[in-house]
């Protein structure tokens, strides 16, 4: 923040000096400011259409804040959303949520709980079969309130049991439900420190996925700057019964998993 | 009386939130020949009228409000518990319309003319305004949770805005059995009052220890934290044990269905907690007359501009307490009060012509775990950026001897007394 406002002041009197006149300098959009989303993009530009993203205008606790992302798509093998992106430029790492999907999740709609070290702008990206990008940003205003402030977030807690819910029974024809997880870790990020004035090692998990009878339907990586406790909820159209297998990967190299059955109305 | 000190500490500092935005702003402002005109005789509604009148004693101030009597959300948690009668939770506005010269409309603003500036009234008529303050508190957000609608809050109560509300959860939870489960329904921020349902799950607890001993009380919260929750959770088990179990988003607490017949409360990952009494503290939002005058944004609150209070939406019309986007200051009635009086300075200077003196803002929320033992945060509030930020706060510390919570709980008493005196008395 401190870097841009001095950047601004140059250019400004760089403007004056010169006798330009020149409107105020627009910060770049984040999409082409972030080298790791530049990255991702590889070129493509994306459209700001077709994503639909819900985040509170002000958190009172950046800590955990709720995401829900929407991408219109009928998820079917040749039209469908492959992948999607979460960015929060002004955290240490801007990197949030890497999501891999298959069509059979149904619907391309997640929820998901998320830190935001300050206000800033999250930037959603969705990847379509057919190589367009869409996207969604939206400003956050973090006010963090000393009067809600919560007890520190515990640091060396075990990976916890999972939580897992899931419809019984799935609609049929394609129909989707919501499946909803969560597991019970710190996500150490590695910025914070210990009561000893250390830094806490990092520990988080990075990998997540879904499969159903065996087949990956989901794939993400985590990083940092998903909530302690990761919550991830999405959606699933099976067309049959089968068997939903979660797991989650620790950078410990700590595993859990959990199965459900997936029952579909006849 | 040794409260004296303490009363005379708590009314400077009350003061200070008026005193300091009125330096340098000139005194017969009258002559401007404003009207301002005020929607909700509450915390935020009430003191402005009173600064506004205190700062420029000439003024055309009017206060549209309801209801005759005022009762105060403040409180209400320690008549539940069984501490305060019903009665002494009520505030009228006859101070208000005699000594201090307020204008009291008793109607209901149903609608906001903004070109004409005129505020639309539920009996047809129209008041004028050069100004308009809106402090008309919160709404429950009826379509957030399933099956929780204004019909399942007459099984389900909230009282979350204190009235009728208030009076039939105390009639449930006087009706309990013995060993009944109390349930409540936490949701997530950003919400009137914090600390509240804390509060009054100890007020709660504090009427079963001794009438109810072998009931629980199970907190069913949407977050994974809140406020002042190590005190809270310290207090609980040092005066109840463990009567009161609280469960966050994490450990499966966040309500997604509640069945009003069957008094049950579903959770996101499916657990299904069946009560004798529940309460159900829905999401919420800016009262309705806020959304009429379309100050709301898409989160259903007001966001307004941090030094005057001001809509960014709509100028002229100033939105203060529960209702506006204060963030970092928490939804108190302390926060209104004090919003009231850098409000009222700020109205004043625009009447003028001036610009508006700068703000500094107060906030200290008492919370009773029991009749003596209290705790506290407090907070100051400045501009900074353009924003409003906290510059120094406090909380009550985990280590103290019960000297401190009993000193803690005599001025939370104090509070109440000095605050609705401020406020509502002569
Ligand atoms: C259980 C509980 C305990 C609490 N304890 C504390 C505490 O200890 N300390 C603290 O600081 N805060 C406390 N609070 C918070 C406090 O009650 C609120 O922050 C405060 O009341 C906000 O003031 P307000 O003016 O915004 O709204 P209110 O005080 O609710 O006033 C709004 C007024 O506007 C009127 N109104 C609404 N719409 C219209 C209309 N269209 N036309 C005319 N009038 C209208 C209403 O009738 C009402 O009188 C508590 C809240 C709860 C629920």
């Amino acid at each position: 923040m401190r870097v841009r406002a001095r950047g601004w002041l140059c250019l400004f009197l760089a403007c004056g000096l010169a006798g330009w006149s020149c409107a105020a300098p627009a910060d770049p959009p984040v999409w082409k400011a972030v080298p790791e989303v530049r990255d991702w993009l590889n070129g493509a530009e994306p459209q700001f259409e077709h994503l639909h993203l819900d985040l509170p205008l002000v958190s009172e606790e950046g800590m955990s804040v709720p995401l829900a992302i929407d991408v219109t798509s009928a998820m079917t093998p040749d039209d469908s959303i492959v992948a999607i992106r979460v960015f929060a430029a002004g955290n240490p790492q801007p990197e949030v949520l890497d999501l891999t999907l298959d069509p059979r999740l149904g619907r391309a709609v997640f929820e998901t709980r998320i830190r935001l070290d300050e206000s800033q702008t999250v930037l959603v990206l969705a990847r379509h079969s057919d190589g367009r990008v869409f996207a969604a940003e939206q400003a956050v205003r973090v006010a963090n309130s000393g009067c809600l402030a919560r007890s520190e977030e515990a640091f060396d807690a075990p990976m916890g049991e999972p939580r897992v819910a899931v419809p019984d029974p799935f609609p049929a024809d394609r129909g989707h439900g919501e499946v909803r997880s969560l597991i019970l870790h710190p996500m150490e990020t590695g910025f914070r420190e210990g009561p000893d004035g250390e830094p806490l090692p990092r520990r988080i998990i990075e990998d997540f996925s879904v499969s159903l009878d065996g087949e990956i339907v989901l794939a993400a990586r985590f990083h940092a700057a998903m909530s302690a406790n990761p919550y991830l909820a999405f959606r699933l159209a099976p067309e049959q019964d089968g068997e939903l297998v979660l797991r989650w990967l620790d950078e410990t190299g700590e595993e859990r998993s959990a199965t459900r059955t997936v029952r579909v109305v006849d | 009386m040794s409260a004296d000190p303490v009363r005379r500490r708590l009314l400077g500092a009350l003061g200070a939130s008026i005193g300091l935005t009125a330096a340098g702003l000139p005194i017969q402002l009258s002559a401007a020949g404003g009207r301002v005109v005020i929607v909700g005789g509450g915390f935020g509604g009430a003191a402005a009228a009173r600064a506004l009148r205190q700062l420029s004693p000439g003024l055309d101030v009017t206060l549209i409000e309801p209801s005759a009597v005022f009762r105060t959300c403040p409180f209400s948690n320690l008549y539940l518990g069984g501490l305060r009668d019903y009665g002494s939770l009520g505030h009228h506005y006859g101070y208000l319309q005699g000594p201090h010269g307020i204008r009291v409309v008793r109607a209901t603003a149903v609608d906001v003319d903004v070109e004409r500036r005129r505020v639309h009234l539920h009996d047809g008529g129209r008041v004028p305004y050069d100004r308009l303050i809106l402090s008309p508190g919160i709404d429950m957000r009826w379509d957030a949770l399933e099956g929780y609608d204004e019909a399942a809050a007459q099984r389900l109560p909230h009282a979350w805005k204190a009235g009728a509300q208030t009076r039939l959860l105390h009639r449930q939870l006087r009706a309990m059995d013995d060993g009944g489960l109390f349930v409540m329904v936490i949701p997530d921020n950003p919400y009137r009052c914090p600390p509240g349902p804390y509060e009054r799950a100890a007020m709660v607890a504090h009427y079963c220890k001794r009438h109810k001993p072998k009931s629980k009380i199970l907190l069913l919260d949407a977050k994974d934290g809140f406020s002042k929750q190590a005190l809270f959770e310290q207090g609980w088990r040092d005066v109840y044990g463990d009567m009161i179990e609280w469960v966050g988003f994490s450990a499966d607490g966040q309500v997604l269905r509640v069945d009003a017949d069957e008094r049950l409360a579903e959770t996101a990952f499916g657990e299904r907690h069946r009560a004798a009494v529940m309460n159900v503290i829905p999401p919420q939002q800016a009262g309705r007359i806020a959304r009429q005058a379309r100050v709301t944004d898409s989160s259903g609150w007001v966001p307004v501009k941090p030094e005057t209070f001001e809509s960014r939406q709509v100028p002229g019309i100033y939105v203060i307490g529960d209702a506006a986007v204060a963030a970092p200051m928490p939804k108190s009635a302390f926060c209104a009060h004090a919003q009231a009086g850098v409000t009222a300075a700020a109205v004043l200077a625009s009447l003028a012509n001036r610009p508006p003196p700068s703000p500094v803002w107060l906030n200290t929320c008492y919370s009773l775990i029991a009749p003596d033992y209290g705790i506290s945060i407090s907070g100051q509030y400045r501009l900074r950026d353009n924003a409003i930020a906290e510059v120094t706060g406090g909380i009550s510390p985990l280590e103290a001897g019960p000297g401190l919570r009993q000193r803690e709980a005599d001025h939370a008493r104090d509070w109440y007394h000095v605050m609705t005196t401020a406020i509502w008395g002569a």
